[in-house]
């Protein structure tokens, strides 16, 4: 006989009782893989400094993670397996620049973790992106170090792995000025305020191609990876198309509207975090809209918040701000953009 | 065949498992020594006992009867003596004993009881259609799908209404089970002639059997009869097309109303298994005693068996050369939307459409975080918001569930299984429905009180009183107090059990 008695709940499943085979440690593992080829050219064009902080952002994630779990009394292994906080922990990195102090992955990880994540009551409730969180903590705290970033493709990449972790772990946070310097859209930012005309600074080597020198060709490794994504059924397309398009739109009308004061479409989807932001931070599940139209919403109001705050704000990005921004409204967003049931006529929106 | 057929949101696709059993003709199996029949194996009221312990009971003899209007009788499946009344282990999703009617069997008399009436349709429908609604009802035949509603209220909402389309609902889809396909290939003329009984019963337009599209040989069976009762039409084998509300939507576009049944827009449904029933019901005043189960999974004689109703579990698995019990589990239904059997000695009842032996997977520990990826969004045929509903479900939020429309789950597992964080959705929206239902009838049971208690204190007062007049007026005043009360008290009640229905 095999009775089982009712004792021990977890024994009894409810159905359905068959599952698919997604889950969510195979997500986070495409995911990762997703991120490859942009982490590629980033060694590619800044050298091997990404990776040591890659190594530190790791290291210190899975230890917070455990910690945090622990002092809940959660069994962290479960949460460890899953590879959600590698994602994290990735995300920021990409947002340091690859030279900056060793302590600066530290500790943005650290709040990503620790207050982004679980002062919100860990994987699943935090209401904003962790990832953008830690950065934008960053950001505020240490702006001088954020902002400088090496110049593509110069001595940088060429630097070693032992060279570049001298730099990261000894260097003091002045001693990087003399091999770095502002991005494209720094550049584009602070040459406006000088009055110059976007016509004036076509011939700016560092704007390159389309969206500055070095970031056009990190920007389409995310969107080849964010293209494996999609293929994967990873990501559904519309989080990064409507993202994508409120961005596109809006430097459109920017551009028509003067194109000797704001730079264009192409410009804008190509350069700083625009693709990586479309596929992989726009697309975080837990603090963006869920529901379909509200996907729609979420994405278009992240792209042309991204387009505003480059244009008219302070900091030369603004995917960070824009993402956090539409995190705050994506309940209300979910409430607004309830579908239509079945057996309903209208939709429900009480 | 020229019908268009529409889609419903949502939806899976699924390994069908199917061809495991459905080459296999259906076998008798020998019969149990002892069975066991419970008072409740349909929707509604549990049955009254009418038999007493130690009285012999013949094949067919009422042994419960329905004491109310959604209820149903219960027959005795085989000669026997009534050895107990007690309550007994059944298929229940949380292992709960109910009160059941312990028959030991005799030796088996058989007679054939295929003689007593005219089986031809054609005779039948010369009677007076409330003569076959009481055969129907006499012969307690429930929905045999998986619901269980009594058969006859069913036909007798379908008989007060003006019926557009009867749909017989051969779509088994889900997956394994093939005990409807079967019958339907095996018994082709009986599902026929019961379309062509109900469809006049009810007075249907239109009478449409539905079939999945990889039911070939069911499909070839059902065609040879070459009826004109009904147009025979597959439906694309996405999961849940045969549950009702879907079905509806596939085969006419329309869909049930929030809160509504199929009634309310002219629709009939029935599983094709019940038109069986109805029919040998009709005909040959046969009661509903035994069923075709498909037993499939991973057990050495899969197959469909003819089981008596009230056969323990234990003794069909056994017949069908049993299985592993360390490694594996069975569920009463298909893999979607059945019910582990925690005790092996709970019986087969009118519902039981399958039994499926699984095995017993130990995966590593997910960590059942909900990271609102929204797989579950597009996968819910009703278009609900799964990821929303938990969250209003795990934190107890009754108003957050009722807003996002809870009631209107029907429970069919798609969001569970495409859950990469392995959350046990359904779980949590059938325990959030049992909380609010019990709410409900919590505070029916307050109001109850609180009319008692008014009822008490106009009592007292009117004692008091010396005047008559003004006593016979305060009664009437608290007479219509009273009932305007109580009318809110069943309200409430019947609103309750409406949910429960659903």
């Amino acid at each position: 006989m095999w009775i089982r008695a009712f004792v021990n709940e977890s024994l009894i499943k409810s159905s359905p009782h068959i599952s698919g085979a997604r889950d969510v440690r195979w997500i986070m593992q495409q995911v990762l893989l997703a991120l490859l080829p942009g982490i590629v050219a980033y060694v590619i064009l800044f050298g091997p400094g990404i990776l040591i902080h890659l190594g530190i952002a790791a290291a210190t994630a899975l230890g917070l993670e455990n910690l945090a779990l622990r002092w809940q009394g959660i069994d962290p292994q479960p949460f460890l397996r899953d590879g959600s906080v590698l994602v994290l922990a990735c995300l920021i990195t990409l947002a340091i620049p690859p030279y900056a102090p060793w302590w600066i992955s530290f500790l943005g990880v650290a709040f990503a973790v620790l207050i982004g994540k679980h002062a919100f009551g860990g994987l699943g409730h935090n209401l904003f992106n962790p990832a953008m969180v830690g950065y934008i903590f960053l950001l505020l705290c240490f702006p001088r170090i954020m902002g400088q970033w090496p110049s593509a493709g110069l001595d940088a990449a060429s630097r070693g792995l032992i060279d570049s972790a001298s730099l990261i772990f000894t260097s003091a946070p002045d001693g990087i000025d003399g091999r770095s310097g502002a991005t494209a859209l720094d550049h584009v930012k602070t040459q406006a305020t000088l009055m110059r005309m976007q016509s004036e600074m076509h011939a700016d080597n560092i704007l390159g191609l389309v969206g500055g020198r070095g970031w056009e060709w990190i920007n389409l490794a995310f969107l080849a990876g964010g293209g494996w994504l999609l293929l994967r059924g990873v990501v559904r397309w519309r989080l990064p198309l409507s993202f994508l398009c409120g961005l596109g739109l809006a430097a459109s009308i920017g551009f028509i509207s003067d194109p000797e004061l704001h730079r264009g479409l192409w410009f804008h989807l190509l350069t700083g975090a625009g693709l990586l932001a479309a596929f992989f931070i726009v697309t975080d599940p837990v603090s963006s809209a869920t529901t379909p139209k509200g996907m729609l919403v979420f994405g278009f109001g992240a792209g042309v918040c991204t387009y505003l705050i480059r244009e008219f704000g302070s900091y030369p990005d603004g995917v960070a701000f824009a993402i956090v921004s539409m995190n705050a409204c994506a309940p209300l967003i979910d409430r607004l953009t309830q579908p239509r049931l079945y057996g309903t006529q209208t939709k429900e929106t009480k | 065949m020229n019908r268009t057929l529409h889609a419903f949101k949502g939806g899976l696709k699924l390994a069908s498992h199917k061809d495991q059993t459905r080459h296999i003709a259906t076998r008798d199996i020998c019969h149990p020594e002892t069975l066991y029949l419970p008072i409740k194996q349909h929707v509604g009221m549990a049955a009254v006992p009418c038999v007493e312990v130690g009285q012999a009971v013949r094949k067919g003899e009422l042994v419960a009867r329905s004491q109310a209007y959604v209820s149903m009788h219960v027959h005795a499946p085989a000669d026997g003596i009534v050895a107990s009344l007690r309550d007994f282990p059944v298929i229940h999703p949380s292992g709960l004993q109910a009160l059941c009617i312990e028959l030991s069997v005799s030796e088996r008399h058989d007679d054939d009881r295929l003689t007593a009436r005219g089986a031809n349709p054609a005779d039948l429908m010369r009677l007076e259609r409330h003569v076959i609604y009481d055969r129907i009802e006499q012969a307690g035949i429930v929905g045999l799908g998986g619901a269980g509603f009594p058969a006859h209220v069913k036909m007798h909402e379908g008989s007060l209404q003006h019926v557009d389309v009867l749909i017989i609902n051969g779509v088994e889809c889900e997956p394994y089970i093939t005990c409807d396909a079967r019958l339907m290939q095996e018994q082709a003329q009986d599902v026929v002639a019961g379309a062509t009984l109900i469809r006049w019963l009810v007075e249907a337009d239109a009478c449409i059997v539905a079939i999945e599209e990889d039911m070939d040989d069911t499909r070839g069976a059902l065609a040879q009869c070459k009826s004109d009762a009904f147009e025979l039409i597959a439906v694309p084998a996405i999961y849940p097309a045969g549950s009702e509300k879907q079905l509806i939507t596939v085969l006419t576009g329309l869909e049930v109303p929030s809160g509504s049944l199929p009634i309310d827009i002219g629709i009939v449904v029935l599983n094709v298994a019940t038109v069986v029933a109805i029919y040998r019901a009709a005909a040959y005043g046969l009661p509903l005693t035994e069923r075709i189960v498909t037993v499939a999974g991973d057990i050495s004689m899969p197959g469909n068996i003819k089981a008596l109703i009230g056969t323990p579990v234990q003794h069909v698995l056994d017949q069908c050369g049993g299985f592993d019990s360390a490694t594996h589990r069975v569920l009463s239904g298909g893999p979607m939307m059945g019910i582990e059997i925690l005790d092996p000695r709970a019986p087969i009842t009118k519902v039981t459409n399958c039994l499926l032996v699984l095995e017993r997977k130990l995966q590593p520990p997910a960590s059942k975080a909900c990271i609102r990826c929204g797989d579950c969004v597009p996968v819910c045929p009703i278009g609900l918001q799964p990821q929303q509903l938990f969250e209003a479900s795990r934190s107890a939020d009754v108003d957050e569930a009722q807003d996002l429309n809870l009631f209107d789950c029907i429970e069919c597992g798609c969001c569970s299984y495409v859950c990469p964080s392995e959350i046990p959705l359904v779980h949590y929206f059938r325990y959030a429905k049992s909380s609010i239902e019990s709410l409900d009838i919590d505070r029916a049971a307050a109001d109850d009180a609180r009319l008692r208690f008014e009822r008490h204190k106009t009592r007292l007062s009117a004692s008091e009183s010396s005047d008559v007049d003004e006593q016979v007026s305060l009664a009437d005043v608290s007479g219509l107090r009273v009932s305007e009360l109580q009318n809110q008290v069943h309200d409430a009640i019947a609103r309750a059990r409406q949910r429960r229905k659903k």
